[in-house]
């Protein structure tokens, strides 16, 4: 059934409109990338492609998980599939799937806009993709759009958790500056620490993903969880 | 058949439903009736598997709703009108739950059908819809498994006369065909007029559970009868003694 979660998705109004949004932003970042900067690669166009997109994911995964409350399609829901843990994996599931269509838009993009930004500048653009880059930066939009399901779940509250997901970057970015203790307890928090791995394969690093995914999946969903199986849907 | 048996849904210290316990047999619509905050709604829940049950157990054909594997092909369940997402179109709603039941896509025109919507009413949005047309589309989800046990609270809320009229011939035919149908209304004389077998329940606890005929025969009137009977458990202010 995570199919039908994954059509939820994109078939309202909203999650059209945010589809289209990220769809062209993607086009716009991918081509921004090469005229701000020269000599970007294949590579560098295709992940600024999916900046929009990895923005956009947790958003509309966190909407997909609180519109059974907001809209109280829950009771709908439900009453079709009374098995509620199987409804709350198949939304897992559809915010990972969402995540991974993004990676590979991204590419797409990359593969239209890379010769045609060619054309255009006159810029030889490589073919080049650094892929263990690109490969974690793919796992943190899906961990980003795995953590808005869990954040929906456990906050059980649309624009509080959208309002989370979109200033937290700000926010660590902000407390990173305040010291070194500050920083280093933004890395152990911040699920975007996932990328660090290419150049750090410690213990350590790996300690601070895994403490970021409890912070950001683990506990919410676990609440959420906990809240979905047992509550009473009204 | 629908069984309840001792069935107490308690809210911390309030108690909602009290040792319900009625059948509602294959082949008869039974009147489920009661003021507001008798306990209907949450009863009903109780039997839809939404609400968890504080002691007690609600069956469809001797099994509890969560544990049928996919009840919603074999039970219709509505409970209200506003259990649909504003931004999908009824037809996409209803689609949805065809996937999920895994019945074709084609199940979810002919229900738009069968519950008298247009086609052109729908593909638009929920959103757009009158109260009496979302009670259609929710009656529609309730029928796309084309189910042998029906169970509605209040729909004819927001339905013309004639929708009223077609409801009422709807669940009569539904019921001839040997459908157990379970009807929570505030429409006394509709249900007086379609249903075979009332329930009434007043302030959490079962009052009566009879056929119409039994009831008509001991006491007249079942309007009157229903006054009588739940009269202090509903909210119609107290007039102050001078």
């Amino acid at each position: 059934m995570w199919h039908v979660e994954l059509r939820k998705l994109v078939d309202t109004r909203v999650g059209v409109a945010l589809v289209v949004a990220g769809a062209l932003l993607a086009g716009v970042f991918g081509g921004g990338a090469v005229l701000i900067r020269d000599g970007q690669a294949f590579g560098d166009i295709a992940r600024m492609a999916a900046v929009p997109g990895a923005t956009l994911v947790p958003v509309l995964t966190i909407l997909l998980v609180t519109a059974e409350r907001t809209h109280h399609t829950a009771l709908s829901t439900y009453l079709l599939v009374p098995q509620r843990g199987r409804v709350v994996v198949a939304k897992a599931l559809a915010s990972g799937t969402l995540g991974l269509a993004v990676v590979l838009l991204s590419l797409v993009a990359g593969a239209i806009i890379t010769p045609i930004a060619g054309l255009l500048t006159g810029q030889s653009i490589a073919w080049q993709m650094a892929w263990p880059e690109f490969g974690l930066f793919a796992a943190g939009v899906m961990l980003s759009a795995v953590s808005g399901w869990a954040l929906g779940l456990g906050v059980s509250h649309a624009p509080a958790a959208i309002v989370v997901v979109l200033i937290w970057p700000m926010v660590a970015s902000i407390i990173s500056t305040i010291g070194d203790t500050a920083a280093e307890v933004v890395r152990w928090l911040d699920l975007a620490s996932v990328t660090t791995l290419v150049d750090d394969h410690s213990l350590l690093a790996w300690a601070r993903v895994g403490v970021g995914i409890i912070v950001w999946i683990g506990i919410p969903a676990a609440v959420g969880c906990w809240r979905t199986l047992t509550r009473e849907v009204d | 058949m629908i069984e309840f048996k001792e069935v107490t849904k308690r809210y911390g210290d309030v108690v909602a439903v009290d040792r319900v316990s009625f059948i509602a047999p294959p082949g008869h619509i039974t009147g489920f009736l009661g003021p507001n905050g008798a306990g209907k709604t949450t009863t009903l829940k109780v039997l839809l598997g939404l609400a968890a049950a504080s002691s007690g157990e609600a069956l469809i054909d001797g099994t509890p709703y969560r544990d049928w594997e996919s009840p919603a092909r074999t039970i219709g369940g509505m409970l209200t009108a506003d259990a649909f997402h504003p931004g999908r179109s009824g037809r996409e709603s209803l689609i949805l739950a065809c996937q999920l039941l895994r019945l074709p896509r084609s199940r979810a025109d002919e229900v738009i059908d069968e519950v008298g919507l247009s086609r052109r009413e729908g593909r638009s949005r929920v959103g757009t819809y009158s109260l009496g047309m979302r009670q259609r589309l929710a009656l529609g989800q309730a029928l796309l498994g084309d189910p042998s046990v029906l169970v509605c609270d209040e729909p004819t809320n927001g339905l013309d006369p004639q929708g009223q009229r077609w409801l009422a011939d709807l669940l009569t035919a539904r019921a001839a065909q040997g459908c157990t149908v379970l009807l929570s209304s505030h429409q006394l004389t509709d249900v007086e007029r379609i249903a075979d077998r009332v329930v009434i329940l007043a302030g959490g606890r079962l009052v009566v559970a009879d056929t119409v005929a039994a009831l008509r025969e001991a006491h007249g009137d079942l309007a009157d009868y229903y006054f009588h009977c739940t009269v202090g458990a509903d909210r119609t202010p107290i007039e102050k003694v001078a």
